[in-house]
């Protein structure tokens, strides 16, 4: 049996003549999170957009859970999504919002949203009008888990947050992997701040997933070297170069056999090797 | 979906409320405020006539429009469509709440008015519009949301509604009006009804498009939206090409132009041609048999814009008369014209005599020679109307002398000394008699007879050509009936029929010369009786006596056998032909039946083209020697003595 919750294939979408995904492809096995890195613009709400059947492809498949987005909106019971500027009416308060929302997801738990409210220090009489940026993103976090789906969207879910804040949706999402094995596809400018629960990072460039890494890979397997060079040369396939002025450079490496290849090279002799940050590893990838 | 149009009821609760709020307090400012010339009831039913007519619509435009585009807006977009719910039903969930908000305040002032609209106190625009408000506020409402919706903006999709129900109303209304007013000629239930459902599909299908072009974003969302406003357009579509068919059918409407009878000394002597008209063309035309026709107004249907959404018929009145030479005149005034006086025929077409620019009415007068009498704004005016080209003479009544003339101008007015002048004219005239004083002495052409207690009617007595030539028929009084007397050439007079009879009150002449006449009714009246659960059709018809032009009398004679027969059979029946002892009757403008002498045996009937309905206008046919001439809503016809029929 096929363990991905979630399969895309060929997913294309354009608006006008530009094009934002050309022939995407990507899936997510039961219990993996993803982290989607791309730059502004590069496709990732759109991506997401589709998932959520709010937009359609124009061509391609997607599968969630067995269900394919075709306009009847029932995939959103599927998944919990966290959008990157939540919206609510703003007469509601926090526990109208919750029970208004219980009425459309047959498995939500109430209980579970008011412990939420407890834990993440949510006021449920609080007015939405009168709601600050990080309690609306609380607030989307409860609604997003609060049916217990299987699937969570999250777009930018730490964004513009204060730490308090952002330590709460981390420590929120933590408890979700650890509690019920959800399947967590993120987008996230500071990746880096996910990266302990990353499973894999795919990079979403020119309209399709351009390259794909374990998590754990680039945990261990990326490493900054910084050598002198008298003259330029060929870089190998998986050598980044970095930065750097006149002769000293530094360069990104990944993959622990690669490195030692690079050892053997005269050039890179002497180099001085160190461990890539996982942030650093995200800005050579974002920059590939 | 409940949850959802809770929800968005629940977002414009505030203008709602204030709405509602303000209907609801109008109750006391009106019985407030009220003039005295106001019952309470009264001012209270003004005021919601205001809400209904200016207030209503307003609120109706402001909750649509800002329900449909909030829909699109990007808060909600934002706030709602991460709900499981797919984007059509969440917007039709802000449709359904506007809608149920409107018929909230509809019913809001239909309760403070009684639940009861007055009607029959309103004018018959107002009563059929208020009759169709329903439609109105749904229209408005729909399309108020809906253009919102798309054009993402509460004001320009008020407008847009409003502009788009005047579209369609405004002809929808016009050819109901003209339905109600003038002539079934659109079949209004199936174009109201189609009208309905392509308001309710285009709208849901136009929502059901823009949501997959703006909100889902699917592939060709020009194509989406150009479908969109086809559908929102399409509501106007049977309106106007009801109005088209309308107009073209209107166009062909033809009515007689009355009286409905071409004068002339003898029936048999008469053309067979109609002077008929096109009310909505204002055309006017004398016909034949053969269809030759020759104008006498031009179609002039161009009458400008009210005209078009609103055909109204240029009436027009005028005569026709059989010249001695064989040509016909006729006088024709169009309300809008002068008054025209045209001598020739059909086939050669008609010169004008004489413009009549101040013609109040005219009327022939047959004589020795035949005359037209013309009244004008300062009296009556009479000419002789002589063969050629040349100039008619005309000749002030009031200068006429004669003894007969004394008589009657003595304190008797204007309208005597006409009567008085056209008695001396015709004293001498060919088959037209006068009474003398004594009210027994027939005069005629040089004939004079004596009847027995004459009536002494005012009125010249017509002529009937019958079989031994020009006679006469005068009713008389016999103890306490009447009896009908005959006046044949060179002969005394005799008692005819033991009734009253008199010529062009209940005697006529077939246009072969065959007299008759009813003794009791013109028309069939028709009454449905419920037996033993099953109905029985009883007929009360006319009872014929007939005089044939061999002088064969036939009397009492009656059609009931053949009306029981004839579904919808209704109005005037006329003897138009008897041959061979064969009779053809017209029935109303429905049938013409050939039956034998025996009422009771074999009868042949033929169907006569649909004319305009007998309640405008009794008779839409014209007899001829050779067949009948119909003016039909389709056009003139003309059916021969077996039933063979032909537009002409």
């Amino acid at each position: 049996m096929n363990d991905h919750i979630l399969e895309a294939r060929g997913l294309k979408k354009a608006f006008g003549p530009k094009e934002v995904l050309k022939g995407l492809d990507l899936s997510a096995a039961r219990g993996e999170v993803v982290g989607i890195l791309g730059r502004n613009g590069s496709g990732k709400t759109t991506l997401f957009s589709i998932l959520l059947d709010l937009t359609a492809a124009d061509a391609g498949t997607a599968k969630i859970l067995g269900a394919r987005p075709d306009g009847s909106g029932r995939v959103r019971s599927l998944i919990g999504y966290v959008p990157e500027k939540p919206a609510f009416h703003g007469f509601m308060t926090a526990k109208q919002v919750l029970e208004f929302r219980a009425g459309f997801f047959p498995s939500w738990d109430m209980a579970k949203a008011l412990g939420l409210c407890r834990k993440l220090e949510l006021d449920p009489a609080s007015r939405v009008s009168a709601m600050s940026k990080g309690n609306l993103a609380k607030l989307a976090w409860i609604t997003a888990t609060a049916h217990n789906p299987e699937l969570l969207l999250l777009d930018e879910p730490t964004s513009g947050l204060d730490y308090l804040v952002r330590d709460h949706i981390l420590n929120g999402l933590i408890h979700e992997l650890t509690e019920g094995g959800k399947t967590i596809l993120v987008s996230n400018h500071r990746m880096g701040e996910m990266g302990g629960i990353l499973d894999r990072v795919c990079v979403l460039k020119d309209g399709v997933i351009a390259a794909s890494h374990a998590a754990a890979f680039l945990a261990e397997e990326a490493f900054r070297a910084a050598a002198r060079l008298e003259s330029p040369v060929a870089l190998p396939d998986g050598v980044v170069a970095l930065n750097g002025s006149g002769a000293l450079r530094e360069f990104a490496v990944f993959g622990r056999e690669r490195l030692e290849k690079l050892k053997l090279d005269p050039a890179f002799a002497g180099a001085e090797i160190s461990p890539l940050s996982l942030e650093d590893s995200f800005k050579v990838l974002l920059g590939e | 979906m409940k949850n959802l149009i809770i929800l968005q009821f629940r977002k414009s609760l505030l203008p709602f409320s204030v709405l509602a709020g303000a209907v609801l307090l109008s109750v006391p400012a009106a019985l407030l405020f009220r003039p005295d010339s106001l019952t309470g009831p009264e001012a209270v039913n003004i005021a919601m006539l205001f809400w209904a007519l200016a207030g209503l619509p307003l609120a109706i435009m402001a909750l649509a429009g800002a329900a449909g585009s909030d829909a699109s807006s990007d808060a909600a977009r934002a706030s709602e469509q991460p709900l499981p719910e797919s984007q059509y039903r969440q917007v039709l969930a802000g449709l359904a709440a506007a809608a149920a908000q409107t018929a909230l305040l509809i019913l809001a002032i239909y309760a403070i008015m009684g639940f009861s609209v007055p009607l029959d106190k309103l004018n018959f625009v107002n009563a059929h519009v208020a009759s169709h408000y329903f439609f109105y506020a749904a229209f408005l409402a729909l399309y108020a949301f809906t253009l919102s919706y798309a054009l993402r903006n509460a004001v320009a999709g008020g407008i847009a509604a409003a502009a788009l129900l005047a579209v369609t109303a405004v002809p929808l209304l016009s050819a109901s009006l003209f339905s109600g007013l003038m002539l079934d000629l659109v079949p209004m239930a199936f174009l109201n009804s189609l009208t309905g459902i392509l308001v309710l599909a285009g709208t849901l299908g136009a929502l059901s498009l823009l949501c997959r072009a703006y909100a889902r974003k699917e592939a060709g969302r020009a194509v989406k939206a150009l479908f969109a406003a086809l559908l929102l357009a399409a509501p106007a579509l049977p309106p106007f090409i009801g109005l088209a068919i309308l107009r073209g059918k209107s166009a062909e409407v033809t009515w007689p132009v009355f009286p409905l009878t071409i004068q002339a000394d003898a029936p048999q002597d008469a053309p067979g041609v109609m002077l008929v008209q096109k009310p909505f063309t204002g055309e006017v035309f004398l016909i034949d048999e053969e269809g030759r026709r020759a104008a006498v107004f031009p179609d002039d249907s161009a009458r400008g814009l009210p005209n078009y959404f609103f055909p109204v018929p240029a009436f027009v009145r005028g005569q026709t008369m059989a010249g001695p030479d064989g040509s016909v005149w006729v006088y024709a005034d169009r309300y809008d014209k002068p008054g025209v006086l045209m001598n020739g025929s059909a086939a050669g077409g008609l010169k004008l005599r004489a413009a009549m620019p101040d013609s109040w009415r005219a009327n022939f007068v047959r004589g020795k020679v035949p005359g037209i009498v013309e009244r004008r704004k300062d009296g009556y005016y009479y000419a002789q109307l002589t063969p050629g080209d040349g100039p008619l003479k005309w000749e002030n009544v009031k200068n006429i002398t004669g003894e007969a003339a004394k008589r009657w101008i003595t304190g008797t007015g204007a309208e005597a000394l006409l009567d008085a002048f056209l008695r001396s004219r015709l004293a001498e005239a060919p088959g037209v008699a006068v009474l003398a004083a004594d009210g027994r002495t027939v005069t005629a052409g040089g004939g004079k007879w004596t009847v027995p207690g004459a009536l002494g009617p005012k009125a010249p007595l017509i002529g009937l050509r019958l079989g031994d030539g020009m006679s006469y028929v005068v009713p008389a009084r016999e103890g306490k009936g009447y009896a009908a007397y005959l006046c044949p050439p060179g002969k005394a007079a005799r008692r005819l029929w033991g009734d009253y009879f008199r010529p062009g009150a209940n005697l006529w002449a077939a246009p072969d010369g065959t007299l008759w006449g009813y003794s009791r009714k013109s028309s069939i009246v028709l009454t449905v009786r419920k037996l033993s659960g099953a109905s029985k059709k009883e007929f009360d018809s006319p009872q014929f006596n007939i005089l044939t032009r061999e002088g064969k009398s036939i009397e009492s004679f009656r059609l009931d056998n053949v009306l029981r027969d004839l579904p919808e059979a209704e109005g005037d029946i006329a003897l138009v032909r008897e041959e061979k002892g064969e009779l053809w009757f017209t029935i109303g403008n429905g049938y013409l039946v050939k039956t034998g002498a025996n009422p009771n045996g074999p009868y042949s009937a033929w169907r006569f083209p649909e004319s305009v309905r007998e309640k405008y206008w009794r008779s839409t046919l014209l007899p001829t020697r050779n067949g009948i001439l119909i003016a039909a809503m389709d056009g003139v016809h003309f059916m021969d003595w077996e039933g063979k029929a032909k537009r002409l």
